[in-house]
């Protein structure tokens, strides 16, 4: 198998290189990826709890095998903790560890994560209120393709809530969730972006929509999205 | 009455003595560190050789894949930055590959017979280039040492036991050395040999504290749990490896496609 390749390396330009053997750089792959199948296999445990998946539903153990997991830096049992401390659930309920969970998780780049965390931001749950911070972390989540995070962008946009209002990035924002949602026969949340985009129009002037259009048909056009709601 | 002439140590004599006795106890510990030293490289040499032939080859074949997808996309546009990841992924590739086809990847198991490391702490007490009496001497024991390391590694107790025959053979105790002079080379070796251990004992903790020691660790640990951590990355790999293959086989098809 190997050997079949050193045969082909032998004509191959980069015979020039002088590259020597990356042992050290082998092994701490090795670690690295072995820590995330034994964090996938704890997360994988706490979310049969969970969704009683061949177990009964049981959230204290569920929150059991999550915290095992996320102690490791599993960015979905982090997820699943930040829920479970923000309403209760086999934990006391607790914004300031949801936040928290939430965060670790926002920071690995788990769109999810980043849509909760930004809606905590905007209120002040669990962290201080910062509206701006709140749309970063929306941001992220709606460039992911995110769509919860996109409505989230094309309400905060249109009425103004904690930044002042843009119709143009809400226009924006609801244009596409509404497409994403439609490409997937979600009907209702796309009929609930559609009433915010159409909203938002009735706030630009013809230019601006042409505009914003061809913006979003752009974005569309250059994200190949599966990132979940 | 019989007299007895009775001679009464001189306090220098005393002093020798317990310093001579001092020394033999330093000679002990700092053997007993070699040896935990000599122990934990040959550990990980192993465990590193094994885990190159279960699981280094894997990521370089993976690699392999990796590099001639990149390859291929070069080929197929121009844009600079697709050639500049190519070039980064044979790169790669080439480093793994060299990594699991060296020496390092030949490594046998080790498991050392209580007779092998007696061996070893009698050769580390005698030799060891703390107690060389010049320069000389410290530059051939440190020759003998690193032997001495090497055929440990290799379990060679033949090699060890020549190691030791030859050096007492070829030296021995200093004549007429007088009191003053042996306490002042006794005192010397004490504190170098005291140096040496503090210095052993970091080389320890580095080596221990290391990516290839945790990894190893992890793995024994799983292992009592009877389970096979190396094995369970080995499938990881290979389902990837496979996935890769597949992209690598389609990319070909559609460049075919278009060819015609």
């Amino acid at each position: 198998m190997a050997d079949e390749f050193a045969l082909q390396r032998a004509d191959s330009p980069a015979r020039t290189l002088m590259v020597t053997g990356n042992r050290a750089g082998l092994i701490e792959r090795g670690r690295k990826d072995l820590l995330n199948l034994t964090s996938t296999a704890l997360y994988d445990k706490g979310e049969a709890f969970f969704s009683a998946d061949g177990v009964p539903q049981d959230y204290t153990q569920a929150a059991f095998w999550f915290r095992k997991s996320a102690d490791q830096g599993n960015a979905y049992a982090q997820e699943r903790l930040g829920l479970m401390y923000s309403v209760g659930w086999g934990v006391p309920e607790n914004d300031v560890e949801s936040a928290n969970w939430y965060r670790q998780a926002a920071e690995q780049g788990l769109a999810r994560a980043q849509y909760r965390l930004g809606d905590y931001y905007l209120y002040g749950i669990g962290v201080p209120k910062d509206p701006v911070g709140a749309i970063g972390w929306e941001l992220r989540a709606a460039e992911q393709g995110y769509k919860s995070a996109q409505r989230w962008l094309g309400i905060v946009y249109l009425k103004g809530i904690g930044v002042p209002s843009d119709p143009q990035e809400a226009y924006f924002w609801s244009y596409i969730a509404y497409e994403l949602h439609t490409a997937e026969n979600g009907s209702v949340l796309a009929n609930s972006a559609a009433r915010k985009r159409d909203k938002a129009a009735s706030f630009l002037t013809d230019e601006e929509l042409t505009q914003t259009q061809e913006r979003a048909k752009h974005w569309l056009a250059s994200h190949r999205i599966n990132a979940g709601d | 009455m019989p007299t007895e002439i009775v001679r009464h140590q001189t306090p220098e004599e005393v002093e020798l003595l317990r310093k001579r006795e001092e020394l033999a106890a330093v000679r002990a510990e700092l053997a007993e560190r070699e040896l935990e030293l000599a122990d934990l490289r040959a550990q990980l040499k192993s465990f590193e050789g094994r885990y190159l032939r279960e699981v280094g080859v894997l990521y370089a074949e993976l690699d392999e894949w990796d590099a001639r997808l990149a390859e291929l996309e070069a080929s197929l546009d121009a844009n600079p930055a697709t050639a500049q990841r190519a070039t980064a992924a044979r790169h790669r590739a080439t480093e793994s590959h060299n990594a699991t086809h060296g020496e390092a990847s030949q490594a046998k198991e080790f498991r050392p017979s209580a007779d092998l490391k007696r061996l070893f702490r009698e050769v580390a007490k005698c030799i060891h280039p703390d107690f060389a009496r010049d320069d000389a001497d410290r530059k051939r024991r440190h020759q003998l040492m690193a032997q001495a390391n090497e055929a440990y590694a290799l379990s060679d107790s033949e090699a060890l036991q020549r190691i030791l025959d030859d050096y007492s053979a070829s030296s021995e105790s200093v004549q007429g050395e007088g009191i003053g002079a042996e306490l002042i080379r006794i005192i010397r070796q004490i504190y170098q040999a005291r140096k040496n251990i503090t210095t052993l004992e970091g080389e320890l903790d580095r080596l221990s504290s290391g990516e290839l020691s945790q990894l190893r660790r992890d793995t024994e640990a799983a292992h009592k749990e009877g389970v096979d951590l190396l094995a369970q990355l080995a499938t990881k790999l290979k389902g990837k490896i496979a996935q890769r293959r597949k992209e690598h086989e389609a990319l070909i098809e559609e460049v075919r496609g278009h060819g015609r």
